[in-house]
C-alpha cells in the first residue's frame, strides 16, 4: 500500500513538468509490465478466433506465418496462480491452459471458444468467457504477456536518438478489421540521444497491429506482469484480464502531440 | 406484473424498509424485454431474446447510505433482502450529505405524454425481424468482389420503470427502441477496412428500413487503402455521427461529481466563455418522441429545458442532489436529456468544399481526455481534403489538444443534425487543430 501511494505521489509530482511531445512517427520504448497493453490491443484481440472465423481479423489469413522477429514469443495464460486473468475452467467448461499465440515469431494459435474450435477443428483453448449469466461466452483473453528476449533495458534506451519511453496507460482500443490500435499514455518520458529526459503525459499512441508486431526490433530480459486491475470490454461484456511484457522497442508508432 | 402491481410491490417494500429502521427510502422496479438477431453471410449467427426484472432500493439509515438490487421479486424474499440491506448499511460510514431530493423539486405528474414508447414492438413476429435483417444484409452481400464479410443486426427493446420515494415521489416511465444496422468488411491492396451504418427509432413504423447495407458498403469501400499524412495543424470537419465523442469530455466536466472531486477543467467557469460564440447547446427534455425525453430524472427531479452553453458561455452544470449539497449548489439534475445545438445553414458537402487543406474525421479510435486539465488525444480516421475535394482516406492518426482551447477553434456547425440519438449533433468544423501522422 505504501509503495503504491508513494509511486502515485511521485508520478503526479513529476507531471507538473510534463509536456506534450512533438507530433508524429517515432521510436517508442514500452517499459516492462503495463506495456503489455500493446499485446492486448494490437495483437490479442485480433487473435480472438471469432474475428478470424468471420475473416474480419487482420490476422485471419496469417496462421503459421512469420509475423515477428525470432525473439518474439507471446502467450495467453489462464494458469497463473492468484493472477487476475487466471481461471480454472472457462465459461463453457473447457479447462484453462497456457496458449502460445506467437512462437519464435510465428503465429501458432488463435484464442478459441467452443464454436471457433469446432470451426477450425482444433482443441479448445479455454478462452470462452462471459461477464455473467446474462451474456453468452465468446473468445476472450486471460493473462497476455511476452516472454523475455535477448536485449538489456539500458541497451534499448541507449539505442534511441529521438523517441519516447512509456510505461503508464489508462486505456486502449483496437479496430479489428483494419488492425489499427491505440493506447492512451498517462505518463512517460522523452528520449533524447539515448537518455530519458523530460516527462510527457496525456497522449494517444496509434499504430497498426501486424506492422507494430513486425516492428518490435528489441526485447529485453526483464519480463514483468502488471498488477494493474485490468478489465477488458468486448460486445458490452467486461472480464478481468492482466498483461505483461519485458521492455520492448517498437521501430515506429504515431504519437499524438503538438506541431510547432 | 402490470404497472399497478409494480406500484403495490414497490410501496410494500418501501414500507417494510421504513418499519425496519430506514429513515428515507426509494424503490424502483425495472423490467425490459429485448430481442437481437445477427445475420452473417446469409446465416443467423446469433439470436437472443431476454426478459430482465430488477428491484433497486436506496436506503438512508442513521445518516448512512447504500443501494441494493435484486432480480428476485417474491414478496417474502424481498422482506428478508431489505432487512439484510439495512443491517449492512449500518456498517457504513456516516455521510451527512446523503438524502432524498427536496420534495418541491420533484415532478408532480400531469404533463403531456412525450410519446417515447411503441407498444407494437412487443407484437412483432420474429419472422419479420429476421426478414428485415436479411433485407439489410442482401443490400451488401456479394455486391462487390472486395467484400470479406457482411453482418446485419436487428434489435429491439422495451423497458419500464416504476419509481417511488418515501418523501412523496411516484412516477413511471416506458421507453422503446428498435434498430437495424449493417457492418461490412472489405479487402484492398494494403488494408482491410470496415464500416457500419445504422438506423434507430422509438416507433417500429418510423424505423428507416432500407439503404442500410448499401451505405455500410459504400463507406467501407471509400476507406480502402488509406495513407497517413504529415503531422501539422489542419482544419477539420467532424462528421455528425461521431461529433459527440468530442463533447463527452465537456459533459463529464459539467458533472457535480467531477467538480466536487476537482476533476473538471470547467471548475469556476460558470458564465464565462468556454467555447467559440458559435456554440450554443440546450438540454431539452420535452421533445416529442426524443431519444432522451423525460419528465423526471433518475432521482425523480422534474426536468426543465435549460441552456448549457449559450454563445460559447457556460450556463449550467449537471448537479444531482448529493453533489448539490456537497457543493452548496441547487440541484439541476445530474442527467442529460436531449442535447440540441444551434445549427448552421450549410450541409456537409458544402462545408467540405470550403476546406482548402484539411481532414474530414469520420471516426475515432481510442484515446482519452484528462478531466482535470482538459488535455486530450484521440485516434482518428477519415479523409484528406485538398481544395474542397476528398483526396484519399487517412488512418492511424491522432488529434491532440486541450478542451479549454479546442472549443474556441469551432468555426461552423452544419445543418445536418444527427437523428436517432439523444445527442442531436450536426457536423462541426474546427480550424488549426493539431494532428499527428507521419
Amino acid at each position: 500500500m505504501d509503495k503504491l501511494s508513494e509511486e502515485v505521489v511521485r508520478r503526479t509530482t513529476l507531471l507538473f513538468d510534463a509536456t506534450k511531445p512533438k507530433a508524429g512517427e517515432m521510436e517508442v520504448i514500452l517499459g516492462a509490465g503495463e506495456s503489455g497493453i500493446l499485446l492486448h490491443e494490437a495483437m490479442g484481440h485480433a487473435f480472438e478466433a471469432d474475428f478470424n472465423r468471420k475473416k474480419t481479423s487482420i490476422f485471419s489469413d496469417k496462421m503459421g506465418q512469420k509475423i515477428a522477429e525470432n525473439f518474439v514469443t507471446i502467450i495467453d495464460d489462464g494458469t497463473l496462480n492468484g493472477n487476475r486473468g487466471a481461471i480454472n475452467v472457462d465459461d463453457e467448461g473447457n479447462p484453462t491452459e497456457k496458449t502460445v499465440l506467437v512462437k519464435d515469431g510465428v503465429l501458432s494459435s488463435y484464442l478459441h471458444d467452443r464454436i471457433s474450435a469446432d470451426y477450425y477443428k482444433v482443441k479448445p483453448t479455454g478462452n470462452g468467457r462471459r461477464q455473467d449469466f446474462r451474456n453468452i461466452p465468446i473468445p476472450r483473453m486471460r493473462s497476455t504477456y511476452m516472454e523475455n528476449g535477448p536485449h538489456k533495458k539500458e541497451e534499448i534506451i541507449a539505442s534511441v536518438k529521438n523517441g519516447i519511453y512509456v510505461d503508464n496507460f489508462s486505456n486502449g482500443q483496437v479496430n479489428i478489421g483494419a488492425g489499427d490500435f491505440t493506447f492512451f499514455v498517462k505518463f512517460g518520458y522523452l528520449i533524447e540521444n539515448g537518455k530519458l529526459t523530460r516527462p510527457i503525459k496525456d497522449i494517444n499512441i496509434i499504430g497498426n497491429g501486424p506492422q507494430a508486431l513486425a516492428d518490435i526490433v528489441m526485447v529485453a530480459d526483464d519480463k514483468m506482469l502488471s498488477d494493474a486491475a485490468g478489465t477488458c470490454g468486448k460486445d458490452g461484456q467486461g472480464v478481468p484480464v492482466t498483461m505483461g511484457m519485458p521492455t520492448v522497442k517498437v521501430k515506429k508508432l504515431t504519437v499524438g502531440g503538438i506541431n510547432s | 406484473m402490470n404497472t399497478n402491481e409494480k406500484y403495490t410491490l414497490a410501496n410494500l417494500v418501501m414500507d417494510h424498509a421504513l418499519k425496519s429502521g430506514a429513515e428515507q427510502v426509494s424503490v424502483s422496479i425495472d423490467d425490459s424485454r429485448r430481442s437481437n438477431i445477427e445475420i452473417r453471410d446469409q446465416k443467423i449467427d446469433k439470436l437472443t431474446e431476454s426478459v430482465r426484472n430488477s428491484l433497486t432500493i436506496e436506503l438512508f439509515v442513521e445518516k448512512k447510505y447504500s443501494a441494493h438490487s435484486t432480480s428476485r421479486l417474491k414478496k417474502e424474499e424481498l422482506f428478508r433482502f431489505v432487512e439484510e440491506a439495512i443491517a449492512a448499511t449500518r456498517f457504513l460510514a456516516e455521510d451527512e450529505f446523503r438524502s432524498l431530493p427536496e420534495q418541491d423539486l420533484y415532478y408532480k405528474g400531469g404533463a403531456d405524454d412525450l410519446r417515447v414508447v411503441d407498444p407494437k414492438i412487443d407484437t412483432i413476429d420474429p419472422k419479420m425481424k429476421i426478414d428485415l435483417a436479411n433485407q439489410v444484409l442482401d443490400e451488401a452481400f456479394k455486391k462487390d468482389e472486395r467484400i470479406i464479410s457482411v453482418t446485419s443486426t436487428y434489435s429491439d427493446r422495451i423497458s419500464n420503470r416504476v419509481f417511488v420515494t418515501s418523501n412523496g415521489f411516484k412516477g413511471d416511465t416506458s421507453n422503446s427502441n428498435v434498430s437495424l444496422s449493417a457492418e461490412v468488411s472489405v479487402k484492398g491492396e494494403t488494408s482491410r477496412p470496415s464500416d457500419y451504418w445504422y438506423e434507430n427509432a422509438i416507433f417500429f413504423d418510423k424505423l428507416v428500413k432500407s439503404s442500410i447495407g448499401t451505405k455500410a458498403l459504400e463507406r467501407a469501400i471509400k476507406k480502402l487503402d488509406p495513407k497517413k499524412i504529415k503531422s501539422g495543424k489542419y482544419d477539420v470537419v467532424i462528421e455528425n455521427r461521431t461529433a459527440a465523442s468530442m463533447l463527452y469530455p465537456l459533459y463529464s466536466a459539467m458533472q457535480g461529481s467531477s467538480i466536487y472531486q476537482k476533476q473538471s477543467f470547467l471548475i469556476g467557469k460558470e458564465n464565462q466563455a468556454v467555447a467559440s460564440p458559435k456554440l450554443t447547446i440546450f438540454d431539452d427534455p420535452f421533445i416529442q418522441s426524443g431519444f432522451g425525453s423525460a419528465m423526471f430524472d433518475s432521482e425523480g427531479l422534474a426536468t426543465v429545458r435549460r441552456p448549457i452553453i449559450e454563445g460559447g458561455i457556460l450556463r449550467n452544470f449537471y448537479i444531482d442532489t448529493y453533489y448539490g449539497k456537497k457543493l452548496k449548489m441547487k440541484p439541476t439534475s445530474g442527467d442529460s436529456t436531449n442535447i440540441l445545438f444551434s445549427i448552421g445553414d450549410r450541409d456537409l458537402k458544402s462545408m467540405l468544399e470550403s476546406i482548402n487543406k484539411g481532414v474530414f474525421i469520420t471516426g475515432f479510435n481510442g484515446g482519452n481526455c484528462n478531466g482535470s486539465t482538459g488535455d486530450f488525444s484521440y485516434g482518428i480516421e477519415g479523409f484528406f481534403i485538398e481544395k474542397g475535394k476528398i483526396v484519399h482516406p487517412v488512418n492511424e492518426m491522432n488529434i491532440t489538444g486541450n478542451m479549454n482551447q479546442f472549443w474556441f477553434s469551432l468555426v461552423e456547425l452544419g445543418k445536418d443534425v444527427l437523428e436517432g440519438d439523444s445527442f442531436k449533433t450536426p457536423s462541426m468544423m474546427f480550424e488549426k487543430v493539431d494532428l499527428s501522422g507521419i
